[in-house]
């Protein structure tokens, strides 16, 4: 192994000192480092959950990519040393952690070593990487893609990354998509282009539980179409997997299942987007007993807007991969330039409405609880509202430009907040004896462009956070952080510089003590590919998303740097 | 158009080839547990799961009840030892009724060394350290199953005195070696208290009464322990080691128990686990 490493890295070296070089191919890569120096603050962390004992903590990347001609072969390095807090504490030392080997010729594409696939939407297989999480559940093994005629087959078998180290499952799968337009002759010219396909996943993995019989090979299928026509587009997909009992589902044998569509219309005046699910016991990992972040072999969107500003984005959605309904409706409309509505430079109007809420769940017989393990886990109807809402978020607003000058964009929220699920991780079965706790949020975000001259620019946010419960009486650890504002100054010199400074103040907080303000200044510096960036304060605690899914960060206070590079 | 039919063929029976699945028909639960075993004339190899846990912890109580069903699997009765590390976030005491402390300095210390990522969790005879020793507590029946059928490299026999008196247990351990044991090995010495009645946050709520068991109270011979072994051990080797403790005033002696470990120091596996009640 030690061999073949050295082989590569020679390999690039010399195409380092060559990669425009068409003969000796080509070599890019990519570098991250982060870092945080910790400071004590006994006031935001008394329990020093943000304090280690390394006082600064640091981790980072490298990228590797060479290519010449059908041939490509990668490698990353990876460094925790040690894993900053609030990523998975598993990440421990560096490595090697990604490798592969690809060749692609006449439509055949193999792949030896790591690598990320996507099956359909993902619902049934995804293997992808999101390092601001540390999510990985990259494959190593052996893939295979073959395309021609509008079809693409591809297969794979390979085990799935968990930390420095591999799932004990087995992974192996096929798919095959059909372009009908390409494939059949009489449709290539009609306007409406067709997409279908379908997908087989089956993982393996031995059965040594004491107290459970529990199935060795689950497998799992699903078929989808993908519809396109002018301005109109509709995907849906179905999948269906047998008995998989594993520490998410806490261990029953009910089969699972899974419907997504999306219907989409838009031309240059407004767009609008329907979508929605129903999950059913869809979680599915390569290790049953695996957990939060660890080999997911499917992935399933959280189904509601992704909010980007600081105060929206604490209150995010995770997808309950055990069983959900889903419906998002959103729409833009960009009202014209010089009406009396749109203004000199015309307005786009925006409103997203997103509900998601359990299935309907109903004990599979009079003397087994909903949910027990060792048994069929419940019974559920389709077409019947779930008893449990989980999330709500209706927001609205414009964007607008107001002179040569100023831009603005306004954005009110409405959102309801299981907190019980979504911070405490309580089950359905749970949450069906009790009262979940709901916390309603309205939300507002005013944000200010200003252009100073060319090349200097000026942004504004004001945010406001309003937390109310839905009756008296809840403790302490089921009221959140109730209520903040928020207050952010940038100022950026295109393209090198960027500074910014910002202030929650949390003047809500149910306990007294933690009525604090949380500063924070920043300044980056840009040249080229490189940026470098420093920043410094107080971070409250919050729930970290990306695509529905989430880690938890604890405040912490310190000085945060991070540096990026590629070639 | 004829090789697109070949490969959807091949397809086809690629995917055929695969559907073998397993369906399984009730009952789904495993009785048998793995069978008695016969350990009438061999010392076998105990399992230790330590349990991070807290008293604020809305789940940890899943992971003790989990711990309970490992002990009365058959074949698993006097096997299986547990020790409750209360520490972390979930562990800092705050308003009542949770500002009871039940976090020791052993206990910190083997959070900022083990690095518990979230609660509950547990690591199961320490085994795959460093990267993936924290266990879900739904994988310690299987994690457990991979040691009930070993024997152990070494025994552990405990014997506890207690001095009323000045309350101060000495105990006193005794190994013979069964297998050529190579590498630094330590021994460590905790003292553990059950029954205590405290809430605990639960999922359907809080808790008062709460029974909290093998809560570690304190360990006699730091949380790292003493060298037991160093280099190598031959078989037949015979090892001996005594401590003592003094027990604060709250701890109840009558609750009390030793739990006695050996650990391979640089994998941290512990090679074999056994307790004794301070009061048999």
């Amino acid at each position: 192994m030690k061999k073949i490493t050295l082989g590569l890295l020679a390999l690039f070296s010399f195409s380092a000192f060559a990669q425009q070089d068409p003969k000796t191919g080509e070599l890019h890569g990519n570098f991250q480092f982060d870092g945080q120096i910790y400071v004590r603050d006994s006031i935001l962390d008394p329990n020093k959950e943000a304090y280690p004992d390394e006082r600064f903590l640091g981790q980072g990347f490298m990228n590797l990519v060479y290519t010449r001609g059908g041939f490509t072969a990668g490698v990353r390095y990876e460094n925790y040393q040690n894993v900053m807090v609030g990523f998975p504490q598993n990440y421990r030392g560096e490595g090697i952690t990604y490798r592969f080997l690809q060749y692609s010729t006449h439509g055949l594409d193999v792949t030896a070593g790591n690598f990320y696939e996507q099956f359909g939407s993902g619902m049934i297989l995804r293997a992808y990487e999101e390092r601001g999480l540390g999510y990985d559940n990259v494959f190593d093994g052996a893939r295979v893609k073959y395309s021609r005629n509008g079809v693409t087959l591809k297969g794979l078998v390979g085990r799935q990354r968990k930390y420095f180290d591999k799932s004990t499952g087995l992974v192996r799968a096929i798919d095959a998509e059909v372009y009908l337009n390409e494939l059949i002759s009489g449709m290539s010219e009609n306007k409406t282009l067709i997409t279908v396909g379908g997908s087989f996943v089956s993982k393996f993995e031995p059965d040594n539980s004491p107290i459970y019989n529990l199935p060795q090979n689950v497998a799992s299928w699903g078929g989808r179409v993908n519809v396109q026509r002018g301005g109109f587009s509709f995907f849906s997909e179905y999948v269906y997997k047998i008995n998989d009992p594993n520490a998410d589902n806490n261990f029953i044998y009910k089969d699972g299942e899974g419907l997504t569509f999306g219907l989409n219309y838009a031309n240059k005046a407004f767009g609008i987007a329907v979508s929605g699910k129903r999950i059913d016991n869809m979680s599915y990992r390569s290790e049953r007993n695996a957990q939060q972040i660890e080999t997911l072999i499917n992935f399933i969107p959280a189904g509601t807007r992704y909010h980007t500003y600081t105060l929206p984005a604490l209150y995010p959605y995770a997808t309950q991969i055990n069983g959900e309904q889903n419906i998002q409706v959103e729409f833009t409309y960009n009202v014209p330039k010089k009406s009396g509505l749109g203004g000199k430079y015309g307005t786009q109007l925006f409103a997203n409405f997103a509900y998601a809420g359990s299935i309907y769940k109903s004990p599979v017989d009079g003397n087994t609880e909903i949910g027990e393990p060792g048994s069929q886990g419940y019974k559920t109807q389709w077409f019947k509202q779930g008893q449990i809402k989980y999330y709500q978020d209706f927001n609205i607003g414009f964007k607008r430009k107001l002179s040569r000058k100023w831009k603005m964009t306004f954005t009110y929220l409405n959102v309801q907040y299981n907190f019980d699920l979504l911070n405490k991780g309580l089950t359905d079965q749970v949450m069906l004896k009790k009262d979940p706790s709901i916390i309603y949020l309205n939300e507002f975000v005013l944000e200010m462009q200003y252009k100073i001259k060319p090349k200097h620019y000026l942004r504004f946010e004001v945010q406001g956070l309003f937390s109310e419960q839905d009756s008296v009486g809840r403790a302490f650890d089921e009221l959140g952080a109730g209520s903040m504002v928020l207050g952010l100054v940038e100022y950026s010199i295109s393209p090198h510089w960027f500074f910014s400074i910002q202030n929650i103040y949390n003047f809500g907080n149910p306990d007294e003590n933690f009525r604090l303000n949380y500063p924070y200044v920043n300044v980056a510096y840009s040249n080229g590919p490189t940026r470098i960036q420093l920043g410094y304060g107080r971070q409250p605690s919050g729930i970290f998303c990306v695509g529905g899914v989430c880690r938890f960060v604890p405040a912490s206070n310190g000085l945060q740097m991070s540096i990026t590079s590629n070639f | 158009m004829k090789t697109i039919n070949k490969l959807l063929a091949l397809f086809a029976i690629f995917t055929a080839s695969l559907v073998g699945c397993d369906y399984v028909s009730e009952p789904f639960q495993d009785t048998s547990g793995g069978g008695p075993i016969d350990t009438s004339d061999v010392v076998m190899r105990n399992i230790l799961i330590e349990d991070f846990t807290g008293q604020r912890c809305n789940n940890c109580p899943r992971a003790t009840e989990e711990i309970k069903v490992i002990k009365g699997l058959p074949g698993y009765e006097g096997r299986v030892v547990s020790i409750a590390i209360h520490t972390g976030f979930f562990a800092f005491p705050v308003a009542a009724p949770f500002d009871t402390d039940y976090r020791t300095d052993e206990g910190e210390a083997m959070n900022s060394f083990f690095k518990p990522g979230g609660f509950p969790t547990g690591m199961v005879n320490r085994i795959d350290f460093p990267s993936d020793h924290f266990k879900s507590y739904t994988s310690w029946p299987e994690e457990s199953a991979a040691f009930i059928e070993e024997e152990a490299a070494l025994s552990i026999d405990i014997s506890a005195t207690y001095d009323a008196g000045n309350r101060q247990a000495s105990i006193t351990v005794d190994s013979e070696v069964f297998k050529d044991m190579v590498g630094d090995y330590n021994i460590v010495v905790l003292l553990a208290e059950d029954s205590i009645v405290s809430p605990q946050v639960t999922p359907t709520g809080n808790d008062l009464d709460y029974v909290h068991n093998y809560v570690l109270r304190k360990s006699t011979n730091s949380i790292w322990g003493e060298s037991y072994i160093t280099g190598s051990a031959a078989i037949g080797s015979e090892l001996n080691y005594t401590t003592s403790v003094t027990l604060e005033n709250e701890w109840r002696e009558n609750h009390c128990r030793i739990i006695v470990f050996v650990y391979e120091t640089t994998s941290q596996e512990i090679m074999h686990v056994d307790e004794v009640k301070l009061f048999n």
